[in-house]
């Protein structure tokens, strides 16, 4: 097989990037992407791009912790690098605020992250209702740039992008040696997986430049992160809603709680609401899969139920999925040397 | 009672309003004015990036550090009003680096979290090896006095656009008191050879995604003769010049290109900002602020001056600190006069 077909299916931030290091890992294969929606349309779009994690309850600490490690590690090369404001990839410190000191004061990713450590008595005094804090530096990716940048590393490297939506991995057989299922919400439908389920988000993205620290507090519920542009405000996680519209009194509450956080935010301007459905699931699945259909075979790599914390993992797991790919490309490579004895 | 205050620069105005606030209840012939020959934005405080920070050694001049402190302390206050913003200002974390291990400086417990800088923030700058990290405010000049300005017109200070040539110029006018607030040139007023310029030059970019000040120091060189970084809320500030005893208020080509080279070199990305605008202004440098009275023999006449000027390179981080040192000042003086029964309020 002199250059192995690949097709991901999937534009948002785990599509882009699983492409990528396909190219990187495997640079005899042909990638294109497919999707219905690209930048500025997918869900990563909506998300802010915190490299916050979040934990997912059914994937072991070390996995996790070696995923988001392995995506702090190379976005903070390229924020240190002349790409950066092309990247949109940028440092920003500030402080996890809890209402009550939490079981767990040091999480998983403590010694990932820079910097961190506890609130000092006299930050703790800007937030009168917060008991206990976190103070550290992380990285935030800026969707579009992110997205647009992962486009052009990927036209650069040869890979062939198309507005096309899959309705089934299967159509793709006779054009693909291995398909790579990077659709996020979409794989509910796609690939019938139960396990998968939204959870809506709104939140607001603000003009308000003098906010140069993140605020977030320990439930999740309220952030505030400023962007290059923008700040994203955040925000809501409602299990199970579908609905992509933004709702006006959420956008009113969400706006309250941060200014209960920041009251500077009043001074706000040009709000933009948006909604998006976090692809959620009890663990990612990336995973192997091989489907057959009378006799033909199509490898298929999955790479999707990021929910709440795909940036924080993405590169993480898109190597994974690339490092599947290439098994997969070894064994139809071993099996197509078979067919010719 | 008239009391004339020299200078629009953030020392003139806040000892404006610092005066207007502690005495106009009890003064009720209190007539405040300001004299400039420059206002906002033609200030040296409108080209500062307004960064709060003291230099690194206070000398042992704790009366300093005590200023910085009260000013500290007062601005955090103002964080939660909603004039923070029309104020310009806003909380700031970032670097100070170094290439050799420094003693902590006396701003230390002032500040939010401070504490050392740990070894993968350092693998960030390469090049230095030992360095600080905390969180501040910025006090945006150009935010500042255009609102410093307002408040004041809205109290009835009146504003004169002219140079005042000399102390007596304003006295025989009929001034009771001088609050001489007139930074780099208040040599021109009374001569002090201790007031030197610290030249600096700046270029301000666009550069949205720089979230941390960054301050490197080269202790050979001195304060401010290393690359800076400050992003302000509109635009970063590039900086790293200081030239003691250089009067010129020119840009410098030899200049432009030291800090943008070195700027570029502390943060690659910055390559890729857009120059908007450079600047050059002279720091009103002294071994220390001089912030005294001094009786002038007019005639018959005893005329009183406050001086408040010789801040250099941290007027914004010392202002208010000064500005009720002044106003306390002021306060002997109108108890001397008897305007006042007895010293204004609880001990400022």
């Amino acid at each position: 097989m002199a250059s192995p077909k690949v097709a991901v299916v999937g534009a948002g931030l785990i599509g882009l990037s699983t492409a990528l290091c396909i190219t990187e890992t495997c640079p005899s294969c042909s990638v294109t992407v497919l999707s219905d929606q690209f930048s500025p349309n997918t869900t990563s779009d909506v998300a802010a791009g915190m490299l916050i994690p979040h934990t997912y309850p059914d994937t072991p600490i070390p996995r996790q912790k070696q995923w988001f490690k392995e995506t702090f590690a190379y976005l903070l090369a390229i924020s240190n690098s002349a790409e950066a404001s092309e990247a949109g990839i940028h440092l920003v410190s500030g402080w996890q605020v809890f209402k009550s000191t939490p079981k767990e004061e040091l999480p998983f990713w403590s010694d990932v992250v820079l910097g961190f450590r506890a609130m000092s008595e006299a930050e703790l005094l800007k937030f009168p209702q917060h008991q206990f804090g976190q103070a550290f530096t992380t990285l935030k990716c800026d969707c579009p740039p992110y997205l647009l940048w992962l486009e052009k590393r990927l036209k650069a490297a040869g890979t062939q992008m198309y507005t096309r939506k899959v309705a089934d991995l299967w159509e793709l057989h006779s054009e693909y040696d291995a398909v790579v299922n990077c659709t996020g919400m979409g794989a509910h439908q796609l690939v019938g997986d139960k396990q998968l389920f939204p959870v809506r988000g709104q939140v607001l993205k603000v003009h308000a430049p003098w906010v140069k620290q993140f605020i977030r507090d320990g439930d999740g519920l309220t952030y505030i992160y400023p962007g290059i542009h923008r700040v994203t405000l955040g925000g809501t996680r409602e299990k199970g809603s579908w609905s992509l519209c933004p709702d006006a009194g959420t956008t009113r509450d969400i706006f309250d709680r941060c200014c209960s956080l920041e009251p500077s935010l009043q001074g706000a301007q040009d709000i933009e609401v948006k909604v998006g459905l976090r692809p959620s699931r009890q663990c990612i699945r990336v995973q192997r899969e091989v489907l057959s259909q009378g006799g033909v075979k199509l490898p298929v790599v999955h790479n999707y139920g990021h929910g709440a914390g795909g940036f924080s993992v993405h590169r993480g797991t898109a190597s994974e999925a690339a490092h599947l790919v290439g098994e997969c490309i070894s064994a139809l490579q071993g099996s197509s040397s078979r067919a010719k004895l | 009672m008239r009391v004339a205050i020299i200078g629009a620069g953030v020392i003139g105005l806040s000892s404006a309003l610092c005066i207007q606030e502690q005495f106009h209840g009890l003064v009720p012939s209190l007539e405040l004015e300001v004299y400039a020959d420059r206002f906002t934005p033609h200030t040296t405080s409108d080209g500062a990036a307004g960064l709060w920070q003291p230099y690194l050694s206070d000398h042992g001049n704790l009366q300093e550090t005590l200023w910085n402190k009260e000013t500290f302390d007062y601005l955090l206050g103002h964080m939660h009003s909603p004039a923070s913003k029309e104020m310009g200002l806003f909380l700031i974390s970032g670097y100070n680096l170094f290439t050799e291990p420094v003693p902590d400086p006396s701003w230390k417990n002032i500040v939010l979290g401070f504490r050392n800088l740990t070894p993968k923030e350092l693998e960030l700058f390469p090049g230095y090896s030992y360095g600080w990290f905390n969180t501040a405010l910025m006090l945006e000049g150009r935010s500042y006095l255009p609102w410093l300005t307002n408040r004041l017109t809205q109290r009835g200070v009146k504003f004169f656009h002219k140079k005042v040539e000399s102390f007596q110029e304003l006295f025989s006018q009929g001034v009771d008191v001088v609050l001489n607030c007139s930074g780099m040139r208040a040599g021109d007023l009374q001569p002090d050879p201790e007031l030197q310029p610290g030249r600096g030059q700046i270029i301000k970019v666009l550069a949205p995604w720089v979230k941390h000040f960054i301050i490197t120091h080269n202790l050979k060189s001195g304060i401010y003769n290393s690359p800076y970084v400050i992003p302000g809320s509109e635009f970063t500030v590039l900086g790293g010049i200081y030239q003691h005893g250089n009067w010129s208020e020119e840009n410098s080509a030899k200049d432009h290109k030291s800090v943008w080279d070195s700027c570029c070199r502390l943060l690659p990305a910055l390559q890729e900002a857009k120059i908007v605008d450079e600047w050059s202004g002279l720091r009103p440098a002294r071994p220390s602020v001089r912030l005294e009275r001094e009786s002038i023999r007019l005639g018959n006449r005893q005329a009183e001056v406050i001086h408040n000027y010789g801040h250099g390179g941290f007027g914004i981080t010392i202002h208010w600190g000064c500005a009720m040192a002044a106003a306390r000042l002021l306060g002997s003086i109108l108890q001397e006069k008897k305007q006042l029964a007895t010293p204004p309020g609880p001990r400022l």
